[in-house]
């Protein structure tokens, strides 16, 4: 009798554990193609990644510690910007299909120093200049927790004057937003 | 579908695409469909189209209301934050524009809209 008391408790205790990690950490795990990057410091949001953060649903957590949206950019601005920060590991989620010289969608991952094995179906796209990159298909359930230290358009000269211009050299950065006025009238 | 995107399709796009983008605005995953490509979108009708990408905020906002742009207008963006929200002429100056590519901003349906997409070379190429 007692010893059937006991094998029910520590059903009921075991039980209980495993009820608080499931409620504790109802997250799934990170994705694989990120487990290299260890904890990722800094982001870095490229083309419209900036509306990217708002549509992913929040069931996953990447914490970062600097945020910085440079959005149209070209990648070798984006790069360049990222060694004048010292950036180690850097995400950038691109989709600046005018940038490449293929019209696919991407996101990509670029993790200075190497040169990440593709992990989608995704073709190796032409990005000239660049040796370390890779690309991954990000899924749209990830969730993109900021720091504080966000910093928006630092590389659109439209809006540099807001930042703090000696890290990167502005003058020499060309616009690639398009702002259009559609009009039926004179 | 609404009035504003009709329009848009029926007026702002270029002709031998018009029917299609009618189409697809006219089903919730057709729409998804065009707003996901907005940042990217190539098929303006260029006669109707001013670049205005070197002109400031004061600047735009003085071309829209010489153009007659009233106090609202209706807004389409990969920005989930405005996308399908009707909202002021002030607030669609201040805080949607020069914020997110990809966005369109419709002030008078299929007569006057603004813009914003990822560059002019990926659109009209």
């Amino acid at each position: 009798m007692r010893k059937r008391r006991g094998i029910v408790l520590v059903c009921v205790l075991l039980g209980s554990v495993g009820y608080l990690a499931l409620s504790v950490n109802p997250s799934p795990p990170l994705p694989s193609f990120l487990a290299p990057f260890g904890k990722v410091t800094t982001l870095i949001a490229a083309g419209h990644a900036t509306t990217v953060y708002k549509t992913a649903k929040p069931s996953c957590t990447l914490q970062f510690e600097e945020l910085y949206f440079v959005d149209a950019s070209p990648e070798q601005m984006v790069l360049a910007f990222a060694d004048s920060i010292g950036a180690r590991n850097v995400f950038v989620h691109q989709n600046e299909a005018h940038t490449f010289e293929r019209e696919v969608a991407i996101e990509a991952i670029f993790w200075k120093g190497k040169r990440m094995t593709m992990v989608s179906t995704l073709r190796k796209l032409p990005i000239s200049g660049v040796d370390y990159w890779c690309a991954a298909r990000i899924p749209k359930w990830l969730d993109l927790r900021f720091g504080k230290n966000i910093r928006s358009d630092i590389l659109n000269p439209a809006n540099a004057k807001d930042f703090d211009s000696d890290m990167i050299n502005v003058d020499a950065l060309r616009p690639v937003r398009a702002n259009i006025l559609l009009s039926t009238g004179k | 579908m609404n009035e504003h995107e009709e329009a848009f399709a029926r007026r702002f796009v270029a002709p031998d695409r018009r029917s299609r983008y009618v189409t697809l605005l006219s089903s919730k995953r057709g729409r998804q469909k065009v707003v996901a490509n907005l940042p990217h979108f190539g098929d303006l009708d260029f006669r109707f189209a001013i670049e205005v990408t070197n002109e400031t905020r004061s600047e735009i906002r003085k071309l829209l209301l010489e153009k007659g742009a009233p106090k609202t207008c209706y807004v389409m963006s990969g920005d989930t934050e405005w996308d399908g929200m009707e909202i002021s002429f002030e607030d669609a100056l201040n805080e949607v524009a020069f914020h997110s590519e990809g966005t369109l901003m419709s002030f008078i349906p299929g007569k006057l809209a603004y813009f914003e997409l990822e560059g002019l070379e990926s659109a009209s190429s």
